[in-house]
């Protein structure tokens, strides 16, 4: 089959390998008919991510056709078409019980290695890195899914196509998430860092909570016209002082919770912000592994007694977080990989029922084998780039 | 040197046989480690530099008693390590018991031993194997409380002499069980400067290969397989037993 692997910083190709097989019992061979690629792919684009090798199969937002079932899977068979969460889950261990599906006990082989990072591991991740699985993954002709029963949402409507749902894999819920995570209230204003598409979901999601109003910070001008069109008040950080901004719209209380959704990478939030240069020095000097620019700037700006919502991505270490600031003002915080196997059901149902349509946020649609120019595409945020959808 | 009769002779030529071996599955084991790199790569060659060293000393040493050692001395020049290590298992104590009973399930678990048989006396007895190499040794369980304590030691003359126990006891709330291991093992020794240097090796490699074991174990009770990112192989045989709780599904 044709696949897109990883080979290195800024190299990514599409070649041919073996087709993969049922291996354990509760596994599925998918055919994939539409895959995307993810602001966190870029991490592993741009080399950021430890533990990966040259060859590895990227991609984790795929959904396609069964072709193939192992013997202990009774719900869904050949023929199924089918949505798969990013995430890789039991359904039977302690935290799936608990809807807490991304922190599976039993699905990273490579546990050791996370535990060694973060003490403990949570699940498997389609093609995100040994230390998180080592699973081959989406952007690929054929997948291999684990727990194929937990782990596949069966599409019953032909007539729907694949964009509309495709997001259900990751960016849909994960916005999503962020959003309850804020724990909004009548009346509560919230922020957004980061319109890249979780962003743009948070964004949506944030209304689908009854938030007042939306703040949406970035400074590319077509996301902030994308945010826009969702109902968010656009803040260009290169045009304004984002602090200044935030309390004069709030009439001086701050947002009520700010949403990181730009995570490990974040850029600089402008000419005088020079915590873009100390980053990136300790980063080369790996004395940093993370940028929280985006995350500081959220704990300052946040009101007294307000929520951080961080669907991430963070990796390992950060520095000059200003935790005094987040305790004085008696912050929360909730963060983590999205448990997409709680929200795919009931998010499909919104889908259906018209309240939200996904597909609003692709702006490219590109053949497999075209991935490696969509990457770069991607990256540069070229030709009006936010979200591109491959077809293998 | 004194000469020595049929049988010591015999018993010098194994005992040189297997340090060849050792050493052979030491250096492999290092090589392939170093080359692989990254944290499991270090694992394994730690684990090679380890048997290469006792390839090349061929030294062995008497299990000692345990009121004199010092738990997890990363120094000892011995190399002797005392692990605990615990698991807890969304099981009863009695699934998880009846689990450990199943020694084709057990050996499934630990990914370091080649084979693992009973015999008619009903010790074990584990094989470790690697290309030419073999390591072997026979465990006793010298007691067996159903669904609460497995207490077991090496048969002496086996390549790795050790003891230590299983227990199970009730985990808090609706988690099920919990399963600590406690293993002290003299592995065959290591002395002086090259000692020194691989024992805290030694240790980091016992523990997070006991820990990966364990997990591999939980996996395999609670959900019947052993997690794998293979895209191909042969379908692993099923686990033999009625997984019991269903699944849940969102």
């Amino acid at each position: 089959m044709r696949a897109l692997r990883w080979h290195g910083r800024h190299d990514v190709r599409v070649e041919t390998v073996p087709d993969p097989e049922i291996v354990n019992p509760h596994d599925a061979v998918v055919e994939v008919t539409s895959t995307a690629i993810c602001g966190s792919d870029l991490h592993l684009y741009d080399g950021y991510i430890p533990t990966m090798k040259k060859g590895d199969i990227l991609g984790h937002e795929f959904m396609g056709t069964v072709v193939e079932v192992g013997r202990e899977v009774h719900r869904v068979r050949p023929g199924d078409r089918v949505v798969v969460p990013f995430t890789i889950a039991c359904g039977r261990c302690w935290f799936c019980r608990k809807d807490l599906w991304s922190l599976c006990d039993n699905t990273n082989p490579n546990a050791t290695i996370a535990e060694t990072a973060y003490g403990f591991s949570g699940s498997g991740l389609f093609g995100y890195s040994h230390m998180l699985g080592g699973y081959a993954g989406g952007q690929a002709e054929l997948v291999r899914v684990p727990f194929a029963d937990v782990g596949c949402l069966k599409i019953e409507d032909a007539s729907i196509p694949d964009e509309k749902v495709l997001f259900l894999t990751d960016i849909f819920p994960t916005g999503y998430m962020a959003a309850e995570s804020c724990d909004i209230h009548p009346g509560d204003v919230v922020a957004v860092w980061g319109c890249g598409p979780v962003g743009q979901m948070a964004i949506r999601s944030a209304f689908l909570f009854g938030a007042e109003r939306v703040l949406a910070i970035d400074d590319v001008p077509e996301r902030l016209d994308m945010a826009k069109a969702g109902g968010a008040t656009p803040i260009d950080h290169q045009k304004t002082n984002v602090l200044d901004v935030l309390k004069d719209i709030t009439a001086g209380r701050g947002p009520d919770a700010c949403i990181d959704a730009v995570g490990m990478e974040a850029h600089g939030l402008g000419p005088s912000d020079l915590t873009q240069w100390y980053d990136k020095a300790k980063q080369a000097l790996r004395l940093e592994t993370d940028r929280p620019t985006a995350l500081r700037w959220a704990i300052m700006a946040c009101r007294k007694g307000g929520t951080i919502s961080a669907p991430g991505v963070y990796g390992g270490l950060l520095d000059k977080v200003p935790f005094g600031a987040a305790f004085g003002k008696g912050l929360t915080f909730r963060m983590g990989q999205t448990h997409v196997h709680k929200y795919m059901r009931p998010l499909l149902e919104r889908i259906l029922a018209g309240d939200m349509d996904p597909t609003f946020v692709i702006t490219h649609r590109m053949a497999l084998e075209d991935g490696p120019e969509g990457y770069a595409k991607f990256l540069r945020k070229e030709d009006g780039c936010i979200k591109i959808v491959l077809t293998p | 040197m004194a000469e020595t009769s049929n049988s010591n002779r015999g018993e010098a030529q194994r005992e040189r046989g297997m340090r060849i071996a050792t050493g052979a599955l030491g250096s492999a084991l290092l090589v392939g480690g170093l080359r692989a790199g990254r944290a499991g790569g270090l694992l394994l060659a730690a684990g090679g530099a380890s048997l290469l060293a006792k390839g090349i000393t061929g030294q062995r040493r008497a299990f000692g008693t345990s009121g004199a050692r010092v738990r997890q001395r990363l120094l000892a020049p011995s190399g002797e390590v005392d692990l605990h290590r615990a698991v807890t298992i969304g099981r009863s104590r009695e699934e998880v018991y009846a689990f450990l009973q199943r020694i084709e399930d057990v050996q499934r678990a630990l990914a370091h031993v080649s084979e693992l048989r009973r015999a008619a006396d009903g010790s074990l007895r584990f094989t470790v194997r690697e290309r030419q190499a073999e390591l072997e040794w026979t465990i006793e369980i010298v007691e067996a409380t159903e669904n609460e304590r497995i207490a077991f030691r090496s048969r002496p003359g086996s390549d790795l002499e050790c003891e230590g126990s299983v227990e199970l006891s009730a985990a808090p709330g609706d988690r099920g069980t919990e399963l600590r291991l406690h293993l002290r093992c003299a592995p065959p020794g290591v002395s002086g400067r090259v000692g020194r240097t691989l024992a805290p090796l030694r240790r980091v490699l016992g523990k997070h290969q006991l820990g990966a074991e364990l997990g591999r174990m939980k996996q395999l009770i609670e959900t019947g397989e052993i997690a794998t990112s293979a895209m191909r192989g042969e379908e692993p045989a099923m686990l033999a037993m009625n997984h019991g709780r269903e699944e849940v599904h969102a």
